[in-house]
């Protein structure tokens, strides 16, 4: 792989949590006590492993072949065309993923803070945003996502810290209401968004510089611990402060910001976690486009891949503007089938490659 | 209807007039790449501006996946809900 970008570890675990943390912390907590009620945490915990267990996959893989990017690998193992499928497969979810982040900025900024500004608004500013960070490159990503992460942690460890004094322990219980089955719905969901789509990143991880070493796969293992511990206190969080109505509130950290009042001189502060879920938003897309015009360019061998990123921003706009018919569609595409997208075009190439690539090392390493 | 026309053509305007001189210069294999996804672009352009509810990968997805997906819910879902 020709590297002419490339960032530290220390960089690319703060992409992968930016990129794992993005919207969900924000998105999430809401339909998985939907589904699984007061074990929602739990359900976190479980598909968290499953993260973990795909982190592993993906590092295997990138220590049998650390010279080659993703698709490099794909084509070394499977051959050329078997990885044109898995590419064309991987774009499908990676394009939905994209331009479902800016439909539910859009959904998230009608509903709950400017009601009356049109979603293309928003859209377009995302779309020069998210133009000019792909343009940048990886490197400019990195030093600049270090910030925003850093900003979104802090806004998110104030509202949970403020939060205190209204959490009501006796909400937790019963964890079990309806046996295991729920818990493990919640985790279907999650285990599909976020933890799922971890596959994708290993299209971005060979900008490492040293993707063999230690400190890499420390610090990858501890960024989906915190992403991990992140989702299951904010989930906590929305069921001690809302109790039973936690499952009508969508975009629950933000209505749990809401609520906090201390004295009379810190109200009204969810204007933080809005801010929030647009720059992990922000962070989440630049870096799911920068991985769709990575599979791209070293699928068609272009020398340019700068080239790609107004048409492929413009595209993911425009696919934004023209997909949900209705919100209620949108949901169901995200709650029911979205798992199950991830678990074909993502999962099941990746073992499909990991298998292969295991029986093939040996006549790898032969000549050798 | 001219408001969505609007919406697309400064879209296209801000992608395309920065692209121009880099397109001169690009390769085959770029200049095919980067008409390749216009095209797409133009396709799901025309499906917002008409509202014609063309396929798109949601459709595709929907056809695919929806009676599989469903089926893992209904499984896991407790019975009482």
């Amino acid at each position: 792989m020709k590297k002419h970008e490339s960032i530290g570890f220390v960089q690319t675990a703060i992409l992968l949590f930016a990129y794992l943390s993005g919207s969900s912390i924000i998105v999430i907590p809401s339909p998985v006590i939907t589904y699984a009620s007061n074990s929602a945490w739990l359900s976190i915990l479980l598909s968290m492993m499953f993260g973990l267990v795909i982190l592993s996959v993906i590092l295997y893989l990138l220590r049998l072949y650390p010279d080659k990017s993703f698709i490099g690998i794909c084509r070394a193992v499977i051959g050329r065309w078997p990885t044109v499928i898995v590419a064309c497969l991987m774009l499908t979810m990676a394009f939905h993923m994209a331009s479902g982040i800016i439909i539910d900025v859009v959904a998230f900024m009608n509903s709950m803070m400017l009601p009356e500004t049109p979603g293309y608004i928003f859209m377009c500013l995302m779309f020069i945003m998210s133009a000019l960070l792909l343009r940048t490159g990886i490197e400019s990503m990195a030093r600049m996502f270090t910030i925003l992460t850093i900003v979104v942690f802090l806004f998110w460890l104030t509202v949970i810290v403020l939060l205190i004094p209204s959490y009501q322990l006796d909400f937790l219980q019963p964890v079990f209401p309806d046996g295991m089955k729920p818990t493990l719905l919640g985790s279907y969901l999650t285990s599909g968004f976020p933890y799922g789509e971890i596959v994708l990143f290993a299209v971005i991880l060979p900008f490492t510089r040293d993707i063999k070493s230690k400190p890499l796969k420390r610090s990858l293992v501890l960024v989906i611990l915190l992403n991990g511990a992140m989702l299951t206190v904010t989930t906590l969080s929305t069921i001690m402060v809302l109790g039973p109505i936690a499952t009508d509130k969508k975009y629950s950290l933000f209505v749990l910001a809401q609520t906090i009042e201390i004295g009379d001189m810190l109200e009204r502060i969810e204007a933080i976690i809005g801010m929030s879920m647009i720059a992990g938003s922000l962070m989440k897309a630049s870096i799911t486009l920068f991985a769709i015009q990575t599979i791209i360019t070293e699928l068609f061998g272009l020398q340019d891949h700068r080239l790609l990123s107004n048409p492929l921003c413009l595209l993911v706009q425009i696919m934004s503007l023209s997909m949900p018919t209705t919100m209620k569609a949108w949901e169901n595409l995200v709650l029911v089938i979205h798992p199950l997208w991830v678990g074909i075009a993502y999962i099941l190439p990746l073992l499909l490659v990991t298998i292969v690539a295991t029986f093939k090392q040996p006549a790898r390493a032969a000549p050798a | 209807m001219l408001e969505k026309l609007t919406v697309l053509t400064a879209f296209y305007a801000l992608a395309t007039a920065t692209d121009m001189r880099k397109l001169k210069a690009a390769s085959r294999h770029g200049k095919w790449s980067y008409m390749a996804l216009l095209l797409c672009s133009l396709y799901f352009s025309t499906d917002y501006l008409l509202d014609v509810q063309w396929p798109d990968l949601q459709w595709l997805a929907r056809h695919i996946l929806q009676h599989p997906a469903q089926a893992v819910i209904e499984t896991l879902r407790a019975k009482h809900a």
